[in-house]
Order: structure tokens, then C-alpha cells, then sequence
């Protein structure tokens, strides 16, 4: 008998302590598990379904010491964030006020678990206090600093500060950063020059950025201001050349027509001048017409279309004509691609603890996915707004330009004009190249790729004083 | 008193800058902004002065090739028809192409056709009669051509380029070549000399194709004694730049 129980007693005791058991004590060795349903999650973790131990949780813990305390509010926001609710869960741990305080298995599964390239990490601006170090990863806080950084060295510019804003500028590039790349640091690097009035050292810059790039298309009319600006009025020409081609209409904006119609009276090609100016008005009308029909209720589904197909990851390019409707920066707006990334996921969430039935927690996040969608609406009205009102400044530039043109026609004479030798903007490339005479229809290939010869104005024949005797 | 006025002219000052500045960030009114955009591009008589004025500037394109061809070969497969020549043969080529390209503009190359013959329809209708009668020498008579080498040197000064169905630009250059080599025919060799021109499309950085039109004289043997011949050869080819 002795030894019946004494079998039975090493039996009871090899199943406590059996490898699964030790492992799922190990696991949660910050959780009790006393009650079934706390062992029922526990099951679940080991078996890594955090799904259906997230379900038990208020279940096992409801309102226990152990879940108000910093452990308990990071183990659930640990099961939120591997169950797919990965907003909620980010958004837990980081409203913890002394997460120094975790359990280190606990700081481990963070730290294992919460990857720096998450895309959810971009879609929330959270500020990470120093005192996560050794829960989340080293790169989300040193990524943290470097945003910080960055901010620092744009309002420097904003400020009228440009060297200490390059000096910030050129301690990033030396560090290894990996959140910012090359294309954006050499644009930034560019225009502080600009602003420094180094004009000279700029060129190089907005031409180290690639025709692939997203940036390219405002590097190059920024490149167009600086030639613009170091009296090489050619050259700003042959940049706008390949601006205003019929590839970029949706992406390009008035501004560019006024640095075009400036170069043109540079070198006194007035034919040059109305030209672009008929452009401008065949581009813009149908575009203040659309803005302006951005306000009423009819467009609101056009409009949340757009921002839907956004949220899915499509490229302006892909939504067709209901790009053309919308405003040009929509879709390079950070705000707007905060919101709408934000959405989508918060909507998954939603749809994910409706499941769950956690429902106080869903209530919320359905608030906060009515509130994204509204902030993002209002924005998408605004920058309609802006641009509207960004046409309306330009066409009056436009009308400035044409002005000086009429001035100027009364009182120059042509007769110096034709028998000056051209003067080239130059090519770039080196060693054997090929020439095409520039034509109405332009090829992709011949993008960024033109060379303007232009001649000089004419000189007065008399002088102003002579002409009013 | 002055000082007041001073001020006075500043507050007026200010408040027109401020209304200025505050009417610049209004949102414009839609009609009045499209009929301001309306009245861009003067009107007729300013526009026809204006033309008047053109100054003739220049816009040009200029661009690197896509493909270079300094110091690179090029080798290539090739089919020719023989247009011309024997009356009574149809003749046509299978062979490799050789091309080294000093720059863009200069190439050295070697080329080695095998030809393939078959009778033409008068070819055939003598033949058949000849056939039919034991004493005709048609058969001894007649001479073919079996292969041909030559050397060529070839001058690209033209240069172009095609829009392939708007998926990509193949730059292309127009050649004329001259060529001297041997060849090959039943009664024996013979020299040969040629010379023509073509066009070849440099399709990627590593394959191109040619299509080729070259004149091409030898002298054949046939039973009546030598015969000086003719040829055109047109001919299209596939290559690899190296």
C-alpha cells in the first residue's frame, strides 16, 4: 500500500513538473496560475494562440491586482499586439509609466517579438521614453531620436538658422540612420545650400537624385530656381523642358509656369511667354473647376475613395482619372498617409475585437476610425484649398510677366536680335552622344535629357533719354 | 500733431498689409479665378508682335547611347537570300558574323556563310528536259556557290531611334560596309568583293539585330568558261554583344 502511494505519489509529481508543464510555468513565470481559467491561458500562450489567451484574459485576471499592475497591463497588451491588434497593443505599452518595472521574461518577449520595420510603428507618432530601453528594440528608440533630430534641423531652416541645420544635417548622414535615405538627405542638403545663398554647390546635389525617385520631380525645379537665380537662364529652360512634358500634368503644379515664363523673358522669347501661358490656362481650368467642387457633398464619396484606394497602397498613378480630381499633394501628404494607414489598420482591429466581443475596447477604436476619417476629409479640403490658392497667386504672377512682355515690346527693337550667336545650356554627358532635335512630342527616354540654345536679348538701339527728346 | 500722424499713416500702413496678406490666403473665388486664368495669353495683336520677335532659340536632345559600342564584339547568327546570280539556282545562306566595334562609328567584322541551293522553276523545267535528253550537259554545266568568308569593314553614320510599341526605345544606326574574302563554289574557290548597307537596332545592352542589303560580285566556272556574277543578298541577323 505504502508503495502504491508512494507510485502514485512520484506519478502526481512527474506530471507537475512534466516538460510541458515546467515550460508553460516558465513562460509565465510572471502570471499566476492558480484559477482554470488562468492555466486555460496559459495553455493557450504555450501553444501560441495569443488570440484565444487574449480572450481569457479578463476572464483570468478581470480586475485583479495582477492586471492593474505594470506586468499585467504589459502581458495584455503583449497578446493584443501578437493577436493582430497590433495599434492597441503598441498604444498599451506605451501609456505604462514605469516600464522599467517589467517582469524580464516579459521585457524579452517585447524585445524578441516587436519587429523596428513594423509598418504600425509609422502609422502612430508615439514618443518613447528612455526608460523602454531593453523592451523595444534599440533601433525604434535611436529611429526615435533621429526623427527628433531631423525636426530639429528643419525648424532650424524655418528659423533662418541654415548652418547649424547643415551642421545637424551632416552629423545624421555620418551616423547610421536607415530611416531617411540618400535621395531625401541630398534634397534638404540643396535647399539649406540655397538658403545659404551657396548656389554653386546645389546643382551637383538635386542632380545626384534619380528619375525613379519621388523627389525628383521637385529636385528638378528646384535645380530650374537655382540656374534661374545664377543668371544661366538656358539651362533653367532645359530643366523645364522635361517638367512641363505631358507625363508629369497631374503631378506638376502652377509654380513651375512662372520660373518657365521668367526664363523665357530672360532671354526675351515672348512668342515663348504666351505659349506657356496658354498651357497654363488649359492645365488649370479644368483643375480650379474640380478643386472647387472638392467642397460639396456630391464629391465626399469620390473623396473617400480616393482615400480608400490610399489606404490599400495604390499609386496615384493607378487610380486613373480620379487622381486628376483630387489635390496634387494628397497623396504625398504625411498627414494623409498617417491617417489613412492608421485607418485601415484600426478598422482590421476593429473587425478583429468584434470578434472577440470586447466590446468597450471596439467602441473606441470605431470613435477613433470616425475621427481619422474626418481629420484626413478636412485635410484633403485643405490642401484643395491651398492649391486653389496657389493658382490664383501664380495667375497673377503670369499676368505680371505678361505685363513686362507689353512693356517691353513697345520699347525694343529686334534688329540686334537675330545675328547673335547662340549660347547652349550644355550637356552633362560625356563622350559620344546622340542629338535629336527637339519636337511637340516627347518621348519618355528624352526626359531630363534636353539642351536649350538660346540667344541673347537685344540691346537697345537708343538709350531711354534719347528716345524722350 | 505729427506724431500722431505718423502713427496714423502706420496703423493704415499695417492694416492694408495685414488685409493684403490675409486676402492673398483667402480661397479664391472660383468664377473670378477662372476668368482671371481666361485672360492669359494676351490678345491677338500683342501675340502676332510677339511672333514677330521670336529670337529662334534652339531645343535639342541630347542623350547618351543606350547601348555602347566602344571596344565591344558583337556575334551574331544569319539568314540571306540570294537575289540575282545563276539563273537557274535559288540560293540562300545560313551563317555567323563577327563584328568588333572599335567606337560607334567603326566596326571590323569576318562573316562565313554555307550556303543552300535548289533549283529555281526554270532550273527545274531545264532540268527536266535535260533529263529527258541524255545529251544535254545541263547538269556538267552549271556551278553553285558552297560557302563564303570575307572580311568587312563597316561605318555607322547615322543614328536614330524607334519606339517599340511604346514598351521601351531601341536606338538603332544605319551602316554601310565593304568586304573582301572567298568564295567557295563546286568548280572551286574564287575571291569575292562586297559592299551594301543596313540597319542595326541595338535592342538591349546585349542583343541587337541587323537587317542587311549588299551587293556581291565572283566569278563562277560553268562548263561555257568563267561568268562574272551579280548578287544581292538581303539578309537579317540575330546577335550578342560581348
Amino acid at each position: 500500500m505504502l508503495r502504491k502511494a508512494y507510485f502514485y505519489l512520484i506519478l502526481l509529481g512527474a506530471l507537475h513538473l512534466s516538460p510541458g508543464a515546467l515550460a508553460i510555468a516558465e513562460a509565465l513565470d510572471f502570471a499566476p496560475q492558480s484559477t482554470e481559467q488562468q492555466k486555460a491561458l496559459a495553455t493557450h500562450f504555450k501553444a501560441q494562440d495569443h488570440l484565444a489567451a487574449l480572450s481569457q484574459f479578463d476572464q483570468a485576471f478581470g480586475q485583479s491586482r495582477f492586471a492593474r499592475s505594470v506586468d499585467g497591463q504589459a502581458f495584455k497588451a503583449y497578446l493584443m499586439y501578437r493577436s493582430g491588434l497590433k495599434i492597441t497593443g503598441i498604444e498599451s505599452l506605451n501609456r505604462i509609466s514605469q516600464p522599467q518595472q517589467m517582469h524580464p521574461t516579459l521585457k524579452k518577449l517585447w524585445l524578441e517579438n516587436l519587429k523596428v520595420d513594423d509598418p504600425v510603428l509609422k502609422h502612430l507618432n508615439l514618443s518613447w521614453s528612455p526608460r523602454f530601453r531593453g523592451i523595444i528594440p534599440t533601433e525604434v528608440l535611436q529611429a526615435q531620436e533621429q526623427r527628433d533630430q531631423w525636426n530639429r534641423l528643419l525648424l532650424a531652416a524655418a528659423n533662418d538658422r541654415p548652418q547649424s541645420s547643415l551642421r545637424d544635417l551632416n552629423r545624421l548622414r555620418r551616423s547610421s540612420q536607415k530611416i531617411f535615405d540618400a535621395d531625401l538627405l541630398n534634397l534638404t542638403e540643396a535647399r539649406i545650400l540655397f538658403q545659404m545663398n551657396r548656389l554653386n554647390e546645389t546643382p551637383s546635389l538635386y542632380r545626384s537624385i534619380p528619375k525613379s525617385s519621388d523627389l525628383w520631380l521637385e529636385a528638378r525645379e528646384e535645380l530650374a530656381w537655382t540656374y534661374l537665380r545664377l543668371d544661366q537662364p538656358e539651362k533653367a529652360l532645359a530643366e523645364m523642358k522635361s517638367l512641363v512634358t505631358v507625363f508629369f500634368r497631374h503631378a506638376l503644379g502652377p509654380e513651375p509656369f512662372v520660373l518657365l515664363n521668367l526664363a523665357h523673358l530672360s532671354v526675351c522669347d515672348y512668342p515663348a511667354i504666351f505659349r506657356a501661358s496658354t498651357e497654363f490656362k488649359r492645365r488649370f481650368g479644368p483643375r480650379v473647376q474640380a478643386l472647387a467642387q472638392l467642397e460639396s457633398s456630391e464629391r465626399l464619396a469620390l473623396i473617400q475613395s480616393a482615400l480608400n484606394q490610399m489606404a490599400q497602397g495604390k499609386s496615384r498613378e493607378k487610380m486613373g482619372e480620379l487622381a486628376a480630381l483630387m489635390p496634387r499633394r494628397m497623396f504625398t501628404d504625411t498627414h494623409i498617409l498617417h491617417l489613412t494607414g492608421l485607418t485601415a489598420q484600426l478598422t482590421r482591429e476593429s473587425q478583429l475585437l468584434a470578434r472577440l466581443q470586447m466590446n468597450p475596447l471596439n467602441q473606441g477604436l470605431e470613435g477613433r476610425i470616425r475621427r481619422a476619417q474626418e481629420q484626413a476629409l478636412n485635410q484633403v479640403r485643405q490642401l484643395a484649398q491651398k492649391e486653389l490658392i496657389e493658382i490664383r497667386n501664380m495667375t497673377q504672377r503670369l499676368h505680371l510677366v505678361e505685363a513686362e512682355v507689353i512693356q517691353r515690346m513697345h520699347i525694343e527693337s529686334r534688329k540686334a536680335n537675330n545675328s547673335s550667336r547662340l549660347r547652349s545650356s550644355g550637356s552633362p554627358h560625356r563622350g559620344e552622344v546622340l542629338s535629336f532635335p527637339a519636337s511637340r512630342e516627347v518621348w519618355r527616354d528624352e526626359i531630363g535629357n534636353f539642351v536649350v540654345d538660346v540667344r541673347e536679348c537685344p540691346r537697345l538701339e537708343m538709350s531711354l533719354s534719347q528716345r524722350a527728346q | 500733431m505729427k506724431p500722431i500722424i505718423t502713427l496714423m499713416i502706420a496703423l493704415v500702413g499695417l492694416g492694408t498689409a495685414q488685409a493684403h496678406a490675409q486676402a492673398r490666403n483667402s480661397t479664391p473665388n472660383p468664377q473670378n479665378l477662372q476668368s482671371d486664368l481666361n485672360s492669359l495669353g494676351g490678345n491677338e495683336a500683342i501675340l502676332r508682335k510677339a511672333r514677330q520677335m521670336a529670337p529662334r532659340n534652339r531645343a535639342r536632345i541630347v542623350q547618351e547611347r543606350e547601348v555602347s559600342r566602344t571596344l565591344r564584339l558583337e556575334v551574331a547568327a544569319g539568314y540571306g537570300y540570294f537575289a540575282g546570280g545563276d539563273p537557274y539556282t535559288l540560293t540562300d545562306n545560313l551563317g555567323l558574323q563577327m563584328d568588333f566595334h572599335i567606337n560607334p562609328r567603326w566596326s571590323l567584322g569576318a562573316r562565313y556563310y554555307q550556303a543552300s541551293n535548289s533549283l529555281s522553276r526554270e532550273g527545274a523545267r531545264v532540268a527536266q528536259n535535260a533529263v529527258l535528253r541524255p545529251e544535254s550537259t545541263f547538269f556538267d554545266a552549271t556551278d553553285y556557290l558552297k560557302d563564303t568568308a570575307f572580311a568587312t569593314l563597316s561605318w555607322y553614320p547615322v543614328y536614330g531611334k524607334l519606339n517599340l510599341f511604346d514598351l521601351r526605345v531601341a536606338q538603332f544606326d544605319l551602316y554601310t560596309l565593304l568586304g573582301y574574302g572567298q568564295v567557295r563554289l563546286n568548280s572551286g574557290s574564287a575571291s569575292t568583293m562586297t559592299a551594301g548597307g543596313g540597319v542595326g537596332i541595338w535592342l538591349t545592352q546585349s542583343f541587337s539585330t541587323r537587317l542587311e542589303a549588299r551587293w556581291q560580285s565572283y566569278t563562277d566556272q560553268p562548263q561555257s568558261g568563267p561568268r562574272p556574277l551579280d548578287v544581292t543578298v538581303l539578309s537579317l541577323s540575330f546577335g550578342f554583344l560581348l
